[in-house]
């Protein structure tokens, strides 16, 4: 059995159906129950929204609306209501699907279906929202091409595949792994509510998890973990953060048989590419070839990714993506290091703590909002456990009795967890542009 | 003495960062099991570079990251 990855030809319908009736798209439910739902939900033409669903239910709306629906927009669960209204604001939502039970509303079993007649229809957009965290996120266009050119065209038989989904199936990496689950016909184990590491190496070795995706720093916390034994994984892909050798040669050690990936992609771009040979960065040869279908350059010491299959544009925003001949800039700043790119950071210089991304000016802002500093400049610490940390750099107006200490609880108020500054400076003045900005 | 500075450190990053009174380790204490989170683990390996001057998580080439705290004091001590 094989996926083809000619999407006009391709039906994912048909290879759905033609799977064996008792094979398991999640533990407890098979394909074949999931494809009744699916015939039994009236999406066609649609925009279609969703949010806070479970797993059977998501899998459920995602392939109807790739079947028939006009587009499908994601919308992660801890968006809050207002934030989610203002960013649909432009779009006229046919169907917004909230919540675990809400779904049967949608379901009209008298329609038999839309689906039988729009089997090869691929067409439809896949919406994903990009990763802000206290900032609105933008919502990004793919399609079901552009999500799943990275998945393999060879003959795939996943009757042992079962692959462990540690991300939210709203957004990019967590619905990578979806595809990648649901076109090998393997069995998807929805591990994302299992944030103690404990219970998520358990899950992970009862449910006999054989493929995994996860950030680099997941793969320490798990790799420091006395439990980690009893995973036997053929399949170990890395993303969302800079992978150093460390966690790879660790993970090399501990799972010598395994195929052992780290990918690049990002909402923006979607899958650029892939490294398979157990390093760090990839090698410099992809600047002509990354064998992925996707073109890749290096202008200015960031990286631009060009993907034919790439929709690549922002949905209801001003800013477009930054387009030239098809490369989109990443923001990600590369150095080149004898045969080999390495990453080194975004331009922009979005903290990313273990794969939370902070804008330094968010930090700052909060710095500034104490009483008596008078300046505040954050960066990132580079950090051998989760990438980086934020450190923090303030003036204040008198340092004599300044408590740091309080400074921090007052980060602590108004600032994600991972994203309160772990190292506080005084310092005398920070540098600042012409401009009256503080250098970076 | 190194694991003088562990323990001193791990006891005042996990006050501060969880707000409450560290538990008692010993050797065979999981690093990642003490309630102190991985933002936290981080921070204490960062501290510690401060305080001794090195990281060993950036200097290894061992083949498996410490799991218990004598682990964590041995690879400490080794790159010192």
């Amino acid at each position: 059995m094989s996926f083809m990855k000619n999407t006009s030809n391709f039906s994912i319908y048909h290879w759905l159906k033609q799977l064996p009736p008792e094979r398991q798209i999640v533990p407890g439910i098979t394909y074949e129950q999931l494809l009744k739902q699916v015939n039994n939900l009236s999406v066609k033409n649609k925009i279609v929204v969703i949010q806070n669903a479970d797993i059977a239910e998501f899998l459920t709306v995602l392939i109807a609306a790739i079947l028939s629906a006009k587009k499908i927009i994601l919308l992660p669960d801890e968006l809050t209501r207002d934030a989610s209204e203002a960013l649909l604001r432009d779009v006229d939502v046919d169907l917004y699907i909230n919540g675990s039970g809400k779904l049967s509303s949608a379901l009209r079993p008298d329609i038999q279906s839309c689906c039988e007649q729009l089997k090869k229809r691929n067409d439809c957009k896949i919406v994903i929202a990009t990763s802000g965290t206290t900032q609105s996120p933008k919502l990004v266009e793919h399609s079901f091409a552009s999500l799943t050119n990275s998945v393999s065209k060879k003959k795939i038989d996943g009757a042992e595949i079962r692959w462990g989904l540690v991300y939210d199936f709203n957004r990019f990496a967590g619905l990578q792994v979806v595809f990648h689950s649901m076109l090998a016909g393997a069995t998807l184990l929805p591990a994302y509510k299992h944030t103690d590491t404990s219970r998520l190496i358990e899950y992970l070795s009862v449910n006999r998890c054989t493929h995994l995706s996860a950030t680099p720093t997941l793969w320490r916390k798990m790799l420091m973990h006395p439990a980690i034994g009893s995973l036997q994984l053929d399949k170990i892909t890395l993303g969302g953060e800079i992978v150093h050798p460390d966690v790879l040669q660790k993970l090399v050690a501990k799972f010598p048989e395994a195929k052992i990936t780290h990918i690049y992609a990002s909402t923006e771009v979607g899958v650029g590419f892939s490294v398979t040979d157990r390093q760090a960065g990839f090698p410099i040869s992809y600047l002509d070839n990354t064998k992925s279908g996707v073109d890749i350059k290096i202008d200015d010491g960031t990286l631009w990714v060009r993907n034919v299959d790439s929709v690549g544009k922002y949905l209801n925003d001003k800013d477009s993506l930054k387009i030239s001949e098809g490369y989109v800039d990443t923001g990600d700043k590369v150095k080149i290091e004898g045969n080999r790119v390495f990453f080194i950071g975004r331009r922009s210089g979005v903290i990313n703590i273990g794969g939370n991304k902070i804008h330094p000016e968010q930090v700052e802002e909060v710095l500034l909002s104490f009483p008596d500093v008078l300046l505040a400049r954050s960066y990132p610490i580079l950090s051998s456990i989760v990438g980086n940390l934020v450190g923090a750099e303030i003036v204040v107006s008198k340092e004599t009795n300044f408590d740091v200490a309080k400074l921090k609880t007052h980060c602590r108020k108004f600032l994600p967890k991972f994203a309160v500054p772990a190292r506080i400076s005084l310092v005398q003045n920070l540098k600042n542009h012409k401009s009256g900005k503080i250098e970076r | 003495m190194i694991k003088q500075v562990i323990d001193e450190c791990f006891r005042e990053v996990f006050i501060e960062i969880m707000g409450g009174p560290a538990p008692d380790i010993n050797e065979n204490s999981v690093l990642l099991e003490t309630g102190l989170d991985s933002i936290g683990f981080a921070i204490l390996v960062t501290t510690l570079e401060g305080k001794l001057g090195f990281d060993p998580f950036s200097l290894s080439n061992e083949a498996q990251y410490p799991i218990t705290f004598g682990e964590f004091y041995e690879f400490y001590e080794k790159y010192k």
